[in-house]
């Protein structure tokens, strides 16, 4: 899921060939996403075939160039804009999206904030939910999830600082 | 060293506020004790300082003494011994005494007093011709020209504006006004030698010269004329002593005793007053001695970093101590010589100045031990984690103090019998026990308090918690009350025991007119009659004076008093007691303030009248006979006596009948007048020049100006000693306080608190102070008023008897519980209203 | 019903700006946490919520009534409002029962009235037997917890906590976090400064400051 949306925000930028993108998309996340261009390829005729990308011109060297639809544009748009949930991802996810957040969007401070006030919701869930439990048990694997959220909280923090000090 | 001395010196800086209190609080007794070491000695002249005013440029002055026997001087001649009693009084001429220093030059001079010229008691004089070039640099002429005939006379600047005066011999007219310059306000009258005093007014004798010869007047030429009767004051013999000058008394035992009661007690005083600005010093620095400590700083050192700072404080103060002092003392010379003091060069007695100094450095060491010590236990990591430092150490040496407490008061009694100093002894190891007794006390009476109000409790908690602090200035507070209550209390006694023994031989109000000796009939006639045209219309008694059958000078009868009758002390009976008065029925009513047949009838048959059951033995008054006149000495005679009630219940004396002395075989001549005129009148003194004029009213001495000063003392230290701890407790309070505002105290519970703790430190003081003074004060009425010396009316015994032991109350009540109050009262009206500001993390 | 509410508040020290036009309420039963760099005006929030500071511009209303109309602050503080700090919170000189009747003493409550409302709420706070200790004997989540105490004694409807668990470990922190809860629960309102993102989590409310400004808000949605 979430490589399509990497590439999707890449392409936002403008037309890119499969092997651009498979380096920028690598380059963003800093070589820990090791992509494969078969992969590449594959996402991008998927998003093709969903009408968010389409074929642009060959380049010089006879490469296809895709670029960016409307339709492709305002999907990545309701994706930067959507916090992501603990429940459904992988911690991964929001490491690449903020990743791209930093390197593509212009207001990437606001993604952080959105994130962190969903992340804090998520947590005040959690407290209340340890409230509630009367078995030490249950409380612990709450708690489990509730360092797990201070965790993500603090780099969330991190990020902003670090961003806020290359912007001035 | 060097490098603690620095930091030491860095620290001072930084800290100017504490560092001006430290040095002021120990400077103090340094510049008053140097101040007046060099006052005293600039204001004496010396001997040596003083040879221009006696001896102008004269090489010796020469005097006469009664005999023409050998005479033993001192160097300077002030005392002499009569070699030979029997030798025969003769008058030596200026040509024998030119005769034994050859080519000497002689002028006549001599020195005297006057009573009662110009409206002074006492005038001096000096009679010498200062035209003279020998007597050059005697006396300064300031205005007007030198006498140079009889009647005429110069004065000193304080009674200058008087054209003329009136002596005995007559009138003489002022011409001029001069000065010694040593003795710039003292009033004197300057003359022709031989035109003013008479040969009872002079203090030496016949005559007396000053001498101008060719070489210096050695010792071997004094010794000369010591062997024909004369007494010499020689130039030479001044500036080059035969011996070395005559050590003072070698110090007996009791002053070296006193006096080092009296520096120990100060430097007590200093050292406590001091103590808490170091104790908080040190509170401030901890950070920092904790890091000294963890970089490898050991005990010694960390002690040696606050005794540094001791010491550099000591030293500032003892160096500008001592400056101050000296410019100070010779401004107090200065000023007293306007007031008729002598004035000499600035002269600063080097070692009791550099002693006194030398204190003032001891005592900032020795107020920078305690912090030390402490410096040296504190619990490093403790204070490098920034956790709150144990305030739970022990309290003091309660023990030790307890034993020194009870050893002095043990002390105390021993030395009823042994004297004064002693008993101050007593009380310094009485004041020291208490010292090690404080902390102990201050940690306990924390925990009375849990039923105060908030402020209250608040204030006397934290004082607890900072104990160094409060311990010492409480004992400050202590030994100032101590001394001051004992002080009083002795002082009071004596009073107390002086006063009631006063009994004076007439009723109060009654005036007194009474002759000089060697007065003539005329001039008592003319005192009579200037006495009834000042005073018209009031009624005088005649009384008279009892004259030797032979010789015609006056006798003097006085009461005398058996040592072993005297109940307690013998009585005091004054003037009336040494001059018995002697008249007619007349004099005995008025003493009687009433008619009395039964004494009036004994009167009349010649016996005495007597209004003291004491004086009376066997039916008979003794006396004693003093005769002013040559002749044999004091004889004791009784005379047959009644008693009688007086005009008032305190008067005792008695009043003899002219049959009752004429018995005695002397004769009596009118000389003395009595009245009941209860209005003091000086204008009838001045101008009775010839006459003693006295109004009795009684005990005439006061004990108020002293228990004044004593109080003003107390004053000082407490409130100043109360001071110091309370802007200390402000500072340190300063984070508590800004919890009580953040949770809604009102900025008055700030003041309350100070307030409080002010109150608490000098109460908890002045109590302490209060039981260990009154030990020490009734212990004082002893000596002070059991032990008598009845010297005048029978031999000089001591007389050990039971003491007069009186408190004055509304003075102790002053000190112990009105200062403390005020302290309390100051302290709150000092504190600035603001709130701490809130001194948070700033986020 | 809102017991402490920030209408446009701004408040700023000469050149600097602390706050920025700030809206926030505070309703009873509610624990409202703020969370923010440093810097960013958590403290300057909080003292202008109690009184110990009043605002630029805007208004400050504690139960209906504006502070700058009120005389006496101090009392306010006596009696509404109820504070706990990071450090330094009791007087080293009291012991911890005195410590909390403080703010009933100062108020003119008798000793022995006080003192029993005092114990009453160590009692709560699960101290009843230090009652009798002073601070330098009790462990810091102890002392924490009779400064609590102290901010509740007296029914005070609001309760303002700087950083309260700053020196704690995770354990003790979490105690004085359950305690604060179980206040708000009962009634109080409790605004809560921190800078740990665990102990926020415990309010209805988290509001985040930037840089003088409330830059969001994560609100817990009413199950009840």
């Amino acid at each position: 899921m979430s490589i399509r949306y990497g590439l999707l925000a890449l392409l936002s930028r403008g037309p890119r060939h499969g092997y651009q993108l498979r380096q920028e998309f690598e380059a963003s996340t800093g070589a820990t996403w090791p992509l494969n261009i078969g992969q590449v390829y594959t996402t991008l005729s998927r998003l093709e075939r969903d009408g968010l990308i389409r074929q642009g011109e060959a380049d010089e060297q006879g490469r296809v160039v895709y670029e960016i639809t409307e339709a492709g544009r305002a999907e990545v748009e309701r994706w930067f804009g959507t916090p992501v949930t603990p429940a459904d991802r992988p911690r991964d996810e929001l490491v690449i999206k903020l990743a791209m957040a930093v390197a593509t969007c212009p207001d990437a401070l606001k993604v952080i904030q959105a994130q962190r006030t969903a992340s804090m919701r998520a947590m005040q869930e959690l407290t209340r939910a340890k409230r509630d439990t009367a078995s030490p048990a249950q409380r612990l694997v709450l708690d489990s999830m509730i360092f797990q959220v201070e965790a993500e909280q603090r780099w969330l923090d991190h990020c902003e600082a670090v961003l806020r000090e290359e912007q001035s | 060293m060097r490098a603690l001395l620095r930091l030491a010196w860095r620290e001072a800086r930084r800290t100017k506020g504490r560092s001006a209190l430290i040095i002021a609080l120990v400077a103090l007794p340094v510049v008053l004790a140097t101040g007046l070491l060099t006052g005293g000695h600039t204001a004496d002249v010396s001997l040596r300082e003083g040879l221009p005013s006696r001896l102008g440029s004269a090489d010796a002055y020469v005097r006469a003494t009664e005999t023409d026997g050998p005479v033993e001087q001192d160097a300077d001649g002030s005392s002499y011994s009569s070699g030979d009693p029997r030798a025969a009084p003769r008058t030596v001429t200026a040509r024998e005494v030119a005769a034994l220093l050859p080519g000497a030059r002689l002028i006549p001079v001599s020195y005297g007093s006057l009573y009662g010229v110009a409206g002074l008691d006492f005038l001096g004089v000096l009679e010498a011709d200062l035209r003279d070039p020998m007597t050059a640099g005697m006396r300064r002429l300031v205005e007007g020209r030198l006498p140079s005939a009889p009647d005429e006379v110069a004065v000193s600047p304080p009674l200058r504006g008087r054209d003329t005066l009136t002596t005995r011999v007559g009138t003489v007219r002022v011409v001029g006004v001069v000065e010694d310059p040593f003795h710039p306000r003292r009033p004197e009258l300057v003359a022709l030698p031989g035109s003013v005093l008479r040969t009872d007014e002079r203090y030496d004798g016949e005559s007396a010269w000053l001498a101008d010869t060719p070489g210096p007047v050695l010792w071997s030429d004094v010794r000369r004329l010591n062997s024909r009767g004369l007494v010499v004051f020689s130039r030479a013999v001044i500036q080059n002593p035969p011996e070395p000058p005559e050590d003072e008394d070698p110090a007996e035992i009791s002053m070296v005793v006193g006096i080092g009661v009296a520096i120990f007690m100060i430097v007590l005083e200093t050292v406590l007053l001091a103590g808490p600005a170091f104790a908080v010093g040190l509170r401030r620095r901890r950070a920092e001695l904790a890091m000294i400590a963890a970089q490898g700083g050991s005990a010694r050192h960390l002690r040696a970093v606050v005794l540094a700072d001791g010491l550099v404080l000591g030293g500032l103060a003892a160096v500008a101590g001592t400056g101050l002092g000296i410019v100070l003392g010779w401004a107090l010379a200065w000023v007293l010589s306007r007031f008729g003091g002598a004035l000499g060069p600035l002269e600063v007695p080097w070692w009791p100045v550099l002693g006194c100094a030398a204190l003032g450095l001891a005592s900032g060491v020795t107020a920078a031990i305690v912090p030390a010590v402490q410096a040296a236990r504190q619990n490093t990591a403790a204070v490098l984690a920034g956790r709150w430092p144990q305030a739970r150490a022990r309290a003091g040496k309660p023990v030790l103090g307890l034993a020194l407490l009870l050893a002095g008061i043990a002390a105390t009694a021993a030395a009823l019998r042994v004297g004064e100093v002693w008993i101050f002894a007593a009380m310094v190891l009485a004041v020291v026990g208490l010292v090690a007794l404080m902390p102990w006390l201050v940690a306990r009476s924390a925990r009375a308090t849990g039923r105060l109000p908030l402020p209250l409790r608040l204030a006397v908690r934290d004082a607890s918690r900072h104990r160094v602090r409060t311990a010492s200035a409480a004992a400050a507070v202590m030994a100032a009350t101590t001394a001051v209550l004992a002080f009083g209390i002795g002082f009071y006694s004596n009073y107390v025991d002086n006063r009631d023994a006063y009994w004076p031989g007439a009723p109060h109000g009654t005036l007194f007119v009474g002759a000089w000796p060697r007065t003539d009939d005329a001039r008592w006639a003319s005192i009579k009659e200037q006495v009834a045209r000042r005073l018209p219309g009031v009624r005088f008694v005649e009384a008279r004076e009892a004259v030797g059958p032979g010789s015609g000078a006056r006798v003097r009868l006085a009461l005398w008093q058996d040592l072993s009758a005297c109940p307690h002390r013998c009585k005091n009976y004054a003037a009336n007691g040494d001059h018995v008065p002697i008249g007619d029925q007349r004099l005995l009513r008025l003493l009687q303030g009433r008619d009395d047949p039964a004494a009036a009838a004994a009167f009349a048959r010649g016996r005495a009248v007597v209004f003291d059951r004491d004086l009376v033995r066997d039916g008979k008054l003794r006396l004693r006979v003093h005769s002013d006149g040559p002749g044999p000495g004091p004889d004791v005679v009784e005379v047959p006596a009644v008693l009688a009630e007086a005009a008032q219940p305190r008067q005792g004396g008695a009043v003899l009948p002219t049959a009752a002395v004429e018995e005695l075989g002397m004769k009596t001549h009118e000389r003395r007048l009595y009245a009941h005129y209860p209005a003091d009148d000086d204008g009838l003194r001045e101008a009775l020049a010839d006459a003693e004029v006295h109004l009795e009213t009684g005990y005439e001495n006061y004990v108020e100006p002293q228990l004044w000063v004593l109080f003003g003392a107390a004053l000082f230290l407490v409130l100043g000693g109360t001071f110091v701890a309370t802007r200390l407790a402000a500072a340190d309070a300063r984070p508590d306080l800004a919890i009580v505002h953040a949770i809604g105290g009102t900025p008055g519970l700030r003041r309350m608190m100070l307030a409080g703790q002010a109150g608490y430190i000098a109460g908890l003081g002045a109590l302490t102070g209060a039981v260990s003074g009154a030990v020490t004060g009734v212990a004082l009425a002893w000596p002070m008023t059991g032990i008598r010396n009845v010297g005048t009316f029978g031999p000089g015994q001591a007389w050990p008897g039971p003491a007069v032991i009186a408190v004055p109350w509304p003075f102790v009540a002053g000190v112990v519980i009105g200062l403390p109050l005020l302290a309390a009262l100051v302290a709150g009206l000092c504190t600035r209203n603001a709130p701490p500001p809130l001194t948070r993390r700033p986020t | 019903m809102t017991v402490v509410r920030l209408a446009n508040v701004s408040r700023s020290y000469g050149e600097v700006h602390a706050l920025r036009n700030v809206d926030l309420e505070v309703a009873a039963g509610r624990l409202v946490a703020v969370m923010g760099p440093s810097g960013s005006g958590k403290s300057t929030l909080l003292n202008l919520a109690g009184g110990l500071d009043l605002p630029t511009s805007g208004t400050v209303t504690l139960e209906g009534v504006d502070l700058a109309a009120v005389k006496d602050l101090a009392a306010l503080r006596r009696r509404s409002v109820g504070y706990v700090f990071q450090d330094l919170n009791l007087i080293p000189s009291l012991t911890a029962v005195e410590n909390v009747m403080l703010p009933r003493e100062l108020d003119g409550v008798r000793a022995r009235q006080a003192r029993a409302e005092a114990l009453a709420v160590l009692e709560e706070v699960g101290l009843a037997e230090a009652a009798g200790r002073f601070p330098d004997e009790l462990s810091g989540g102890q002392r924490q917890r009779v400064a609590i105490a102290r901010a509740l004694v007296g029914e005070r409807r609001l309760v303002l906590a700087d950083e309260p668990t700053g020196a704690l470990d995770t354990r003790t922190g979490d105690e004085i976090l359950q305690l604060l809860r179980g206040r708000a629960d009962a009634g109080a309102a409790v605004l809560l400064v921190t800078h740990e993102s665990r102990y926020a989590a415990w309010a209805d409310r988290v509001v985040f400051l930037r840089d003088g400004e409330i830059a969001d808000s994560a609100l817990l949605e009413e199950v009840r």
